[in-house]
């Protein structure tokens, strides 16, 4: 196991951003499942989700969130080193989402800056180069993260249609040299399992082609596109509680630490009950486990930075916080991180009118 | 895996009382809320704890919680 050790910096805010349009899903899913609608609500817990709507895009969203938190931490556009924007649905393949912030945000043209693509993962990872940016520029760094999976997922796909929502966010993590504070990162990757999760088509390896847009059943007789998500649920699931356990296990083995050593767990929100099991496997109590995907969806890498805004706004502000957060899925891709928040670290959720 | 510690382990993933199961539960019937995340836990139960694949289609022609204890054991 790989495990990166990062000190002398901080997270100075996380803050989320929704779409305000509401998809209920006991609503939008009548049709498509009838009678077992209710069953599968109860089974992924998801019973609301959030989508973009009007041409709206995470980028949209991440951008609002960003310039609320820049201005809430009163900080100086020249102190910020970097722009990294974690998302696998940028608003055009080229150029990426974090040039177009620095413009947007009026940041300094000596900026580096540049997009991450990674999807459940995703934040993560982007936590762990935020921070290596910051020990190296020696400057502020912005993070971005955020997805519009709507347009990608299916509404004849009873595997991913009631699961999806769109999110935005923006991090700033600062150097401090003063903060002896240990970030602890670790990885696992299988890309030999990549079909489990995977967009066929609209990419280089699948040009976009006559038939991409073809609604096609499966072998679950689901009806999806090929640019539309496609997701083998017994594999995911299998990842997770499989080998997101065995990892999560191992790591807490090697920095010597156990639940009580933490006061949240902020897992992925992929689904309430495969995160809860999760949760009880590696030895945690479900009250350390705030959920938001009964009320936002899964909206991909953003919900660790969404649940942590919206669940733990006020009790930060009183005491410091250490959590344990874990991003899994497409890839596959595995990350798992340890980080403090503070009493200053600000987190707020904003909603997005769209 | 004796009987007892397998129905608490499927109670656990079926989120109810152990006093509620027995072997002869229709699971898919006499359960509230089954649904396939449940199937996709107990088949990963079977391989992790009861060292045993079990295949989605047995999977699928076991009727009782008694017929999934016949298949690990």
């Amino acid at each position: 196991m790989t495990i990166s050790k990062i000190s002398g910096i901080r997270i100075d805010g996380i803050y989320g951003c929704l779409p305000s349009n509401v998809i209920d899903n006991i609503e939008a899913g009548k049709e498509l499942f009838g009678e077992s609608l209710d069953n599968l609500i109860k089974a992924t817990g998801i019973v609301k989700r959030r989508i973009c709507s009007n041409g709206v895009t995470s980028y949209d969203l991440c951008l609002k969130a960003a310039k609320e938190l820049i201005h809430d931490l009163n900080i100086d556009n020249d102190d910020i080193g970097g722009i990294i924007n974690v998302t696998f649905t940028p608003d055009n393949l080229m150029p990426n989402n974090a040039t177009h912030a620095q413009s947007d945000l009026n940041l300094n043209n000596s900026v580096a800056a540049f997009d991450i693509n990674l999807a459940c993962s995703g934040y993560v990872y982007g936590l762990w180069v935020a921070a290596m940016m910051a020990n190296t520029l020696n400057k502020t760094i912005l993070l971005l993260d955020g997805d519009k999976q709507s347009y990608l997922t299916s509404p004849k796909d009873k595997s991913t249609y009631l699961l999806f929502g769109d999110a935005g966010s923006a991090t700033i993590i600062s150097p401090d040299g003063n903060n002896e504070d240990e970030f602890v990162f670790s990885f696992y990757t299988d890309g030999s399992r990549r079909d489990s999760l995977i967009i066929k088509d609209g990419a280089a390896r699948n040009e976009f082609n006559g038939e991409s847009l073809l609604y096609k059943a499966d072998e679950d007789g689901n009806l999806l596109r090929n640019v539309d998500i496609r997701m083998s649920g017994m594999d995911i699931f299998k990842f997770v509680v499989q080998d997101g356990k065995k990892n999560i296990i191992e790591y807490l083995n090697i920095l010597g630490k156990t639940a009580e050593d933490f006061d949240y767990l902020i897992l992925h929100q992929a689904n309430v009950y495969m995160i809860k099991q999760l949760c009880k496997k590696i030895g945690f109590t479900l009250d350390k486990l705030p959920i938001t995907a009964d009320k936002y969806g899964n909206s991909s890498s953003a919900t660790i930075p969404i649940t942590i805004s919206s669940e733990l706004h006020e009790i930060s502000k009183e005491k410091d916080l250490k959590l344990l957060i874990s991003g899994f899925g497409g890839g596959l891709s595995l990350g798992i991180g340890s980080i403090k928040l503070n009493t200053n670290t600000k987190l707020r959720l904003l909603d997005y009118e769209c | 895996m004796n009987e007892v510690d397998f129905l608490s382990n499927i109670a656990e993933i079926l989120e109810v009382d152990e006093n509620k199961i027995n072997l002869d539960t229709d699971f898919r019937k006499d359960v509230d809320d089954f649904d396939s995340l449940k199937g996709f836990s107990m088949i990963v139960f079977f391989e992790d704890e009861c060292e045993k694949i079990v295949t989605v289609e047995q999977f699928l022609n076991a009727k009782t919680i008694g017929d999934l204890y016949k298949l690990v054991n």
